[in-house]
């Protein structure tokens, strides 16, 4: 897990120390929205929309969080607006069908596709990121509620029943296996 | 929470982890040559300076020509008094208008303000 942080101001950063942190970085992010997305070229797209909105709101960083978690907050924000964008235009039948084809890209890159991670695609996407963001990256609640602009409370009680709702999943599938 | 539960959560947990970093592991990326990556920001922050200039242009194109008309007007043409001051009136209204509406915006646009 990359944690690594720029400390200066942001003032300082020159377009080729701007280019190295971004490139540094590319995989973190993609990772990161993979998770949460769970379709690859969504993740792909979006890690470069990110770049380059961090290219030109980089004058606005100002180093008081790590060069990572602002990267994270702005592709956290860009999810949250394709996601509320995409309610109202897209089916649920077409975004299930996109879910299975991540599972098919996924098994036939070799990993295993568990039941856990069956769980984590039947979650709407909304549900998942501030798991993925508690529970793998360690964010608080209250990081959490600044990057998805939610009072800390709601990002808490979300964590809770979202992880309910996966541990009454996993516990059925675990009691009949 | 018992003793169990929290075992329950802590095994929850390491699965979600495991998950989570087979998933990374099965779609390794490489990120672009680092000259791509310096094209890349050069090019962008230039637009953004090239943008942040025409902003400026526009608005000066706008304000010079106003204030000029505006001091012409006060500098007592006593028959554009009333016209001068209702010019005035008619601008502060104007930009409290303006000011409630982008905070509005703003409101409903929160969830884009990462900035």
């Amino acid at each position: 897990m990359v944690q690594s942080g720029k400390n200066s101001r942001a003032g300082r950063i020159t377009d080729a120390e701007l280019a190295n942190l971004l490139r540094e970085h590319y995989a973190f992010v993609f990772h990161y929205l993979l998770k949460i997305t769970m379709d690859r070229s969504i993740a792909e797209d979006m890690t470069q929309e990110t770049m380059i909105r961090a290219i030109e709101k980089i004058d606005r960083y100002d180093g008081s969080s790590k060069f990572s978690t602002w990267l994270i907050t702005i592709g956290t924000r860009l999810f949250l607006d394709v996601v509320r964008r995409k309610k109202r235009e897209t089916a649920i039948l077409k975004e299930e069908s996109r879910m299975s084809a991540f599972q098919w890209e996924t098994s036939s890159r070799g990993a295993e596709w568990t039941e856990l991670m069956a769980c984590l695609e039947k979650m709407g996407r909304e549900e998942r990121m501030p798991i993925v963001l508690k529970h793998y990256y360690g964010f608080t609640y209250e990081e959490i509620g600044e990057m998805m602009v939610l009072p800390a409370g709601t990002v808490k009680s979300r964590i809770h029943h979202s992880i309910r709702k996966i541990r009454e999943e996993w516990g059925d599938d675990d009691a009949t296996r | 929470m018992t003793r169990l539960d929290r075992e329950n959560e802590e095994k929850l947990e390491q699965a979600l982890k495991q998950a989570w970093d087979d998933l990374e592991a099965a779609y390794p990326i490489t990120p672009a040559h680092p000259e791509v990556w310096n094209v890349l920001v050069r090019e962008q922050r230039k637009n953004v300076r090239r943008k942040l200039w025409r902003d400026l242009l526009v608005l000066w194109s706008v304000a010079l020509p106003f204030i000029a008309g505006m001091m012409l007007l006060g500098r007592g043409f006593s028959g554009f008094f009333v016209v001068f001051w209702s010019f005035q009136v008619l601008s502060a209204g104007i930009g409290i208008l303006v000011l409630l509406s982008e905070i509005r915006k703003r409101r409903n646009k929160e969830p884009t303000a990462y900035e």
